[in-house]
């Protein structure tokens, strides 16, 4: 009789070994997922938000004398900044190419492939449309996430590629 | 007798430190649930900063929200969305976009449920040409 009560009492504290053991995996695979979820949708945020505010910032600075327009770099959707310097015109292309988004630095109508611009962040894609009335509108994907926002450029674009 | 209460006395510190565990791995995950509540709203001011922008410099360059998307309903324009920041009409709407003219300028506000998350001013400014 005294061997059954204590093995009864043994069986319970095994019982609840085994029910707080479940309850700490449960608790650590949910946080396993909470901080997993975290992480995916700062990294896509950062991505498209990083995108979109650094193009925003190149439209401002070169939105002089319809400096800023976009058109087709091999292809590709691309915004085109232009400056003029004493030596000649040069021109920053931005584009989408390969998972990332690109700039490219280089004399005004010189020809390069793609591949040449630098990558500057990555995403799944970047596109660039004209929307009329001097509207750019930029369009950034990243992570099944999709961030689009239109700029307006102060002189109107369209100084040629 | 002593190694039966020898059992007992292992299995009882062992359920007393899984105890203390689970305790901590509970305050642990009502952080991480926090943290996923703090990112969802920072993902939510990311989009109404987005959205407040656009129709910001819609009005700059057309002097109303129409190219932005948003419905013009007489001296302001708006533009509802759903908790996934998905264009929907008012009576499935978490999140509005509101534009209202202030007499060359809009105030663009974004509301989440009736709340104010973000407010931008903007000027109508002549194209330098």
């Amino acid at each position: 009789m005294e061997s059954r009560s204590r093995a009864t009492g043994q069986l319970i504290w095994i019982l609840l070994f085994f029910a707080f053991t479940a309850c700490v995996i449960a608790a650590l695979l949910q946080a396993a997922m909470v901080y997993n979820n975290i992480t995916g949708v700062l990294n896509d945020e950062f991505s498209i938000h990083t995108g979109l505010n650094y193009v925003q910032s190149r439209v401002r600075s070169g939105d002089s004398g319809g400096g800023v327009y976009v058109g087709k770099f091999d292809g590709i959707d691309a915004l085109y900044c232009l400056e003029k310097d004493s030596d000649g015109e040069y021109t920053t292309i931005i584009y989408g190419y390969d998972g990332s988004m690109r700039e490219l630095y280089c004399e005004k109508g010189a020809e390069f492939e793609p591949d040449a611009g630098e990558k500057l962040l990555d995403m799944d894609s970047l596109g660039f449309e004209d929307a009329g009335s001097g509207l750019i509108r930029v369009t950034c994907a990243s992570g099944g996430s999709t961030g689009s926002i239109y700029i307006a450029s102060r002189t109107e674009g369209g100084g040629g590629a | 007798m002593s190694r039966h209460s020898g059992i007992s006395l292992f299995l009882m510190e062992l359920v007393m430190m899984l105890a203390v565990f689970v305790t901590v791995a509970a305050i642990d995950t009502l952080m991480l649930v926090k943290a996923n509540n703090l990112s969802r709203q920072s993902e939510n001011l990311d989009r109404a900063v987005e959205y407040a922008v656009s129709a910001a410099e819609c009005y700059r360059a057309t002097g109303g929200g129409a190219r932005a998307g948003m419905t013009d309903t007489g001296g302001a324009w708006t533009q509802y969305f759903d908790k996934n920041w998905q264009s929907t009409d008012e009576s499935g709407a978490k999140f509005a976009v509101i534009m209202t003219d202030t007499g060359g300028g809009a105030q663009v506000t974004v509301n989440d449920g009736g709340e104010s998350i973000y407010t931008l001013s903007v000027k109508a400014a002549p194209n330098e040409g």
